[in-house]
C-alpha cells in the first residue's frame, strides 16, 4: 500500500503529512520542557525563599560551552545535508550527515565525561536541588540526542537505498529529521546559560 | 522551505552559514558576558535576551519558520504563547499576590 501525501502537498493543510505531524510533535515537546522549565524557576525561587534549601550547583562552563558550539555546528551541517540532497549531490549529503553524526557523538562524549566527573566527585541527583534539575533536564535532553542521531544515522546509512528509490522523499525525511535536531539545539541554547552560567546567581533583587 | 528551485538552494546556503556565524558569535558574547560578572539583574536579562535571540535564529533560519505556512506558524505561536504562561502562572504563583487582594 502506497502512503500518501509523503512528497506532495495534502489538498486541505497544503503540507505533505510528515511536516505536520513532526510540527505537532514538536509543540507538544516545547510544553515538555516548558513544564520542566517551570519547575526549574519553582525551585530556584523556592531555593532564595527558604534558606534551608540547598540549591548547590558548579559546573564546568567550559565544557558547557564546547558543548554548545558542537551542537550549533552540528544544526548546520545537517541543514546542509538536506541543502545537497535538494541539489541532489548525494555524496555531500552523506559528507554532511556523517559530520552531523559524528557531532552528535561528541556531544554525548563530552556529556557523559561531565556526569563521570560528578558520579567520582559523588554528585548525584540526590546531592542537591540544583543537581536534581540538572540530572533531569540534561538527561532527558541527551535522550533526545541520542532519538535524533538514530534518525539521522539511519538517514545515512539505508540513505543510498532510499535516494535511488525517490530522492525527494528522501530530502523530505531528511528535513524531517532536522527539524527534530534544531529542536534539540534549540533547547540545549536555554540549559546552557541557565545550568552552566546563571543558575549561581540569585533570580530575586530581595536575595541579592 | 516554499521556494526550492536551485538558486534560492545556493542563496540559502550562504544564509545558513552566515547564522551559523552570528550564533556562534551570540554565545562567544554571553560567555564573555559571564566572565565580566554582570550586576543583577543584567546577568540574567543579558544571558536570556542572548538565548531567545539564538532561539529565535534557529527557528525562523534552520527550521524554515520564515515563509513556512501560516498553519504551522500559528500552532507554534499558541504553543509558545500558551509555554510563556505556564511559567509566568509559576512565578505568580510565587509572589502570590491574591492575599494582598483581601
Amino acid at each position: 500500500m502506497e502512503i500518501p501525501y509523503t512528497v506532495s502537498a495534502r489538498p486541505d493543510t497544503g503540507l505533505w503529512n510528515a511536516k505536520i505531524g513532526i510540527w505537532l510533535f514538536l509543540a507538544s515537546e516545547v510544553m515538555l520542557f516548558g513544564g520542566l522549565f517551570s519547575a526549574f524557576i519553582f525551585l530556584k525561587l523556592g531555593a532564595v525563599a527558604d534558606p534551608s534549601i540547598k540549591w548547590g550547583g558548579d559546573l564546568n562552563w567550559q565544557l558547557g560551552f564546547v558543548n554548545t558550539m558542537v551542537l550549533i555546528g552540528s544544526s548546520v551541517t545537517v541543514i546542509m545535508a538536506w541543502a545537497e540532497l535538494k541539489l541532489r549531490n548525494f555524496k555531500k549529503f552523506q559528507m554532511y550527515m556523517a559530520l552531523t553524526i559524528g557531532a552528535s557523538f561528541l556531544f554525548l562524549i563530552i556529556k557523559g565525561f561531565e556526569y563521570y566527573a560528578k558520579f567520582t566527585h559523588g554528585i548525584f541527583p540526590k546531592t542537591s536541588t540544583f543537581y536534581s534539575i540538572y540530572f533531569t533536564m540534561t538527561g532527558l535532553h541527551a535522550l533526545h540526542v541520542i532519538g535524533g542521531a538514530i534518525v539521522l544515522g539511519y538517514f545515512w546509512l539505508a540513505g543510498r537505498e532510499l535516494y535511488k528509490r525517490n530522492p525527494e522523499h528522501l530530502a523530505n525525511r531528511v528535513e524531517v529529521g532536522g527539524l527534530f535536531w534544531h529542536f534539540v539545539d534549540l533547547v540545549w541554547i536555554f540549559l546552557f546559560p541557565i545550568f552552566y552560567l546563571l543558575s549561581s546567581y540569585p533570580l530575586t533583587p530581595a536575595a541579592h | 522551505m516554499a521556494g526550492h528551485s536551485v538558486e534560492e538552494i545556493h542563496a540559502a546556503k550562504k544564509k545558513f552559514l552566515i547564522v551559523f556565524a552570528i550564533i556562534a558569535a551570540l554565545t562567544v558574547i554571553t560567555m564573555l558576558a559571564h566572565v565580566v560578572h554582570l550586576p543583577y539583574p543584567w546577568n540574567w536579562v543579558v544571558g536570556l535576551a542572548i538565548a531567545v535571540v539564538k532561539a529565535a535564529l534557529v527557528a525562523a533560519v534552520f527550521m524554515h519558520m520564515v515563509g513556512e505556512k501560516a498553519l504551522i506558524n500559528r500552532t507554534m505561536l499558541f504553543t509558545v504563547i500558551f509555554c510563556i504562561g505556564l511559567m509566568l502562572l509559576t512565578v505568580l504563583s510565587f509572589f502570590d499576590h491574591i492575599p494582598k487582594l483581601f
